[in-house]
């Protein structure tokens, strides 16, 4: 698309009636456009046209023969109506639409006084070009643009196809142009309510040039743009352009060419030779006039250009630097004045506040429908002075009521606008919604009190089925023992036996009693640990003292080799301990033959763990029952008396609580020679262990499993490895266990509609990769440091991501427990591959 | 079955009728005096009017509560003298410590041995 700006000269037309188109006057001409041409970049051609032909003229690009002029274009310029001499007008040419399309003309046409013989000095200018070199590369906003236009005076108009333009914009350009009939007074808004796009328009040149600034209002900052656009200087500098533009073509182009239209008119032809067009240089004045006026024009395009390129830079910094800020800070934007009505407002009202903001502006906003949470309260109160005081204030409260019944948690942030005389003028300030949050609060209040309850109700059921079944054995075991007791009425041999048999139901009943209570504890989770330091010399005499009166019964000596010897502290729970060497001990008693020997000893681990051991010299665990040992209801060896004896409980109790404590637990034993049981404990100095204490609790069960699980495995594996016992597999089975891990806790986000689903998944890649790194670095190189690595990762690790994501599962996760058991048990169902041996064992 | 047994009168506060009558019949054979009381509610009107020598107390009651009752018995001065033995199927990890800061002078879980429960009555008594 060409367009051409023609503009007739008078000079030229003298010439052309007084010496014609002679040998002597085109060279002349053409010197002298070729100077033109050769300084104005922007020139695209320079024609000089008689009637409908080109007589001479200069192009940039192409010789003039080659002119898109056609003579049927030529000749329309020609027999257009006369037009005011110092208005150049914009023709459209409809040439050769299919090829060039549409060609806009400017001419200017000059007659003799007899009004014949016109000449036009035409100068064709590049509109697409100038569009392109000036404005196509600025932006505004995300999806804004500059679009230039010129207006035929048959009501036709040229829309540069600007970039990020469409054609439904351009045609709206147009159309708004089109009815555009006067020159305006600087800027001119003429957006429509409904549309998209935000327009406003600058015209120059006679009002048949424009400049369109044109600005979604979809973009996210469109209210800093449209506060932009109203005070600084992206409008100024286009307004500036236009006014330049307007102020050249008005004054340095049409004066001039005015004035020569009044001196030409007051002059004899005769004299024509002696006016001077020329300077004193042998220019022609006038012409070099134009050219220069259009070359400061372009020139002042391009700089307006270049500063509003530096401004959209700033502009879109400060965007998205707005954008930022405001997507975290605010739903909308609000100002009011100084009689406290809305006198503004934008962003998302309608959709939080559920009226158009034509409804309430010019209300008092503390008239419609805002409340205090508390109206009676101090916070509420003083924020309201502090309004009467004309102060900034920040996460005021309120309650929104919307015409539709609903009712909106708001927080609103303001500062007070002042004129130069300090004076108040209102406030301008964000709005934001925090129904949701407020919410999720409350839920998650809710949550946490119900899991307490639910928490509470356990350990009550507990404490009562233990105090229900005390009772009774009280009266049981005690009237039965009275039965033998009673000097009075002894009993004979028989009954007495009998009795003995009630009296030894009864004491199996009560440790089954305490014992099944331990495990049902363990199980519901509900194991209080108190860990501290722990003498543990202290511990092991105190347990020998318990256990001497059933040794001497059953005539089984003890040799402590420990607790007389140097001290050692633990890093344990006292009473746990206690119970899982009572247990040891009363193990290693029950199954010793008569006259037979158990041994304490000691040793610490160069892996910071005391290794307590328990010798006896009883009946020993065949190889097959290895396995059992630490199974519930498990009991050893055949005979029926002594199995009867032990709850099965007992072990897997302590296995439980010692691995809970960080510690382990294991036996060597042979068949008919006895058994090595002992425990490991960490050592006060050991930090590496880590022992699971309630505050790692998240509050999801399933979760709270897995974490402890992994825990174990963590602790597990680093014992091996530190004791070199190195198994390909350790820390496989630990990434297996935390992929199978992060699987459920996805599937209980994903059940949960939990917002951070995603987010989440993220970090659980990021750690898979991360481990698998370190896993792979220490399989090249199985050493303590590389182990150490992953551990030390795994263990930051989890205590991490339970603390900051883990946690919010548990409000959205509270009332789900069904549909979690069920997406955990379609887990369970799709891992094909067999999980580590505790996994099965917890499940 | 001390010598001076007859003189002790001990105070049963238990509301399980086979347990109060084990408790009955162990402390009469050992030769105390008994007095029963199966309500919390009755303890302290039992108490002034008696004055026992030892209070078998235990924590589950109907109407007010054995850790209650022990707290004021401890605190008032005419009875705080009077050895209080906590005996109760309250068993379960921090009850005993609980018992104990009320002011019991002492704490026996059921089911009771009767050699423990005789010995903790004689070892408690002034």
């Amino acid at each position: 698309m060409k367009l051409g700006l023609w503009s007739t000269h008078p000079f030229i037309h003298l010439h052309m009636n007084n010496m014609g188109a002679d040998a002597q006057t085109l060279p002349t001409i053409n010197a002298y456009f070729l100077r033109i041409g050769g300084t104005n970049p922007w020139l695209e051609k320079l024609f000089l046209i008689n009637d409908q032909q080109i007589i001479t003229g200069y192009g940039n690009q192409e010789g003039i023969q080659n002119s898109p002029i056609l003579p049927d274009t030529a000749n329309k310029i020609v027999s257009a109506p006369d037009l005011s001499f110092h208005r150049g007008n914009i023709w459209q040419i409809d040439g050769d639409t299919a090829s060039t399309g549409k060609i806009l003309l400017k001419r200017y046409m000059y007659q003799d006084t007899e009004g014949q013989d016109p000449h036009f000095l035409a100068t064709l200018y590049d509109l697409e070009d100038l569009q392109n070199r000036l404005f196509n590369e600025v932006k505004v906003g995300q999806a804004g643009f500059v679009a230039l236009l010129a207006k035929a005076d048959d009501g036709t108009v040229w829309v540069s196809k600007s970039f990020g333009s469409t054609d439904t914009e351009q045609m709206k350009l147009a159309t708004d142009f089109r009815k555009s009939v006067n020159l305006w007074e600087g800027w001119q808004d003429i957006s429509q309510e409904n549309t998209d796009f935000d327009i406003k328009f600058t015209n120059f040149l006679a009002g048949d040039f424009a400049i369109a600034v044109v600005s979604s209002k979809n973009d996210a900052f469109y209210p800093i743009l449209e506060q932009a656009a109203k005070s600084v200087s992206v409008s100024i500098l286009i307004l500036a352009a236009g006014f330049l533009a307007t102020i050249i073509f008005t004054k340095r182009l049409s004066t001039p060419l005015m004035e020569l239209a009044d001196t030409v008119k007051n002059v004899q032809f005769e004299d024509l030779d002696n006016v001077s067009f020329e300077d004193e240089k042998g220019n022609f004045r006038e012409v070099a006039t134009l050219n220069t006026a259009f070359r400061e024009f372009m020139e002042k395009l391009r700089l307006s250009r270049n500063s509003l390129k530096e401004q959209e830079v700033r502009l879109r910094e400060s965007e998205e630097r707005f954008r930022d800020f405001s997507q975290n800070a605010a739903d909308w934007f609000w100002e009011i004045n100084a009689d406290l009505e809305f006198t503004y407002l934008t962003g998302k009202v309608v959709e939080i506040l559920g009226v158009e903001p034509e409804d309430i502006l010019g209300k008092d906003w503390l008239s419609i429908q805002i409340n205090a949470p508390d109206l009676e309260s101090p916070e509420w109160i003083e924020q309201l002075l502090s309004v009467r005081r004309h102060e900034a204030f920040s996460k005021f409260e309120i309650i929104w009521l919307r015409p539709d019944g609903d009712l909106r948690n708001i927080i609103l942030s303001a500062i007070p606008r002042l004129n130069a005389d300090g004076e108040f003028l209102g406030y301008r300030g964000v709005g934001r919604d925090i129904t949701a949050r407020k919410k999720a609060e409350r839920e998650r209040q809710a949550a946490l009190e119900a899991a307490e309850k639910a928490n509470f109700a356990k350990s009550e059921f507990l404490a009562s089925m233990s105090h229900e079944l005390r009772t009774p054995l009280n009266a049981v075991l005690g009237f039965s023992q009275f039965l033998q007791f009673d000097g009075e009425n002894p009993l004979s041999e028989a009954q007495s036996s009998h009795v003995e048999n009630i009296i030894k139901g009864g004491r199996h009943l009560v440790e089954l009693v305490n014992e099944i209570l331990d495990l049902a504890k363990i199980e519901a989770d509900h194991l209080d640990l108190s860990i501290g330091v722990v003498d543990a010399n202290m511990v092991v005499a105190d347990c020998v003292n318990l256990a001497s009166v059933g040794f001497v019964e059953k005539n089984v000596k003890i040799i402590d080799q420990f607790s007389g010897g140097s001290g050692v502290e633990l890093r344990t729970d006292q009473m746990r301990l206690k119970q899982i060497l009572i247990n040891l001990l009363s193990n290693a008693l029950k199954y010793n033959r008569d006259g037979g020997l158990v041994t304490i000893q000691a040793q610490e681990t160069f892996d910071g763990f005391l290794r307590l051991s328990i010798l006896d010299t009883g009946i020993g665990i065949s190889q097959e029952a290895h396995s059992l040992v630490f199974q519930i209801f498990h009991r050893f060896g055949t005979d029926s008396t002594i199995a009867q004896e032990g709850t099965g409980i007992g072990l897997a109790v302590s296995k439980m609580l010692i691995e809970k404590m960080g510690g382990r637990i294991g036996f060597e034993s042979e068949e008919g020679v006895g058994s090595r049981f002992w425990i490991e404990i960490p050592l006060s100095s050991n930090n590496e262990v880590i022992i699971w204490t309630d505050a790692m609790r998240v509050g999801v069960d399933a979760i709270d499993k897995d974490h402890q699980d992994l825990v174990l495995m963590l602790n597990d594996a680093r014992s091996a490895v530190a004791r070199s016992q190195f198994r390909d597999s350790v820390f496989e089975e630990m990434m297996k266990q935390t992929q199978y891990h992060f699987k459920r806790e996805e599937a209980i986000l994903a059940v949960c509609d939990a917002l951070e689903l995603d987010a989440h998944k993220l970090q659980h890649r990021k750690f898979l990769r991360q481990a698998k790194s370190l896993i792979i670095r220490w399989s090249k190189n199985p050493n303590k440091e590389t182990c150490t690595h992953i551990g030390n990762f795994f263990q930051k690790w989890l205590f991490e991501h339970i603390k900051s994501e883990d946690r919010q599962m548990f409000a959205c996760a509270e009332g789900k427990s069904r549909d979690i058991e069920i997406a955990l048990e379609a887990i369970k169902v799709e891992t094909s591959t067999p999980l580590p041996q505790r996994y099965s064992v917890n499940e | 079955m001390t010598e001076s047994a007859a003189d002790k009168k001990i105070l049963i506060v238990e509301d399980n009728e086979l347990n109060m009558n084990l408790f009955n019949l162990l402390l009469k054979t050992a030769g105390y005096k008994t007095i029963q009381c199966v309500d919390g509610n009755d303890v302290w009107d039992t108490v002034k009017r008696t004055a026992p020598d030892l209070i078998i107390m235990d924590i589950q009651l109907p109407g007010r509560s054995g850790v209650e009752l022990t707290r004021e018995l401890k605190t008032e001065k005419t009875t705080q003298s009077i050895p209080i033995i906590a005996v109760t199927a309250f068993s379960m990890v921090g009850d005993e410590k609980k018992i104990r800061d009320a002011g019991c002078d002492d704490y026996l879980s059921k089911p009771v041995e009767i050699e423990g429960f005789l010995d903790i009555v004689a070892r408690n008594l002034p």
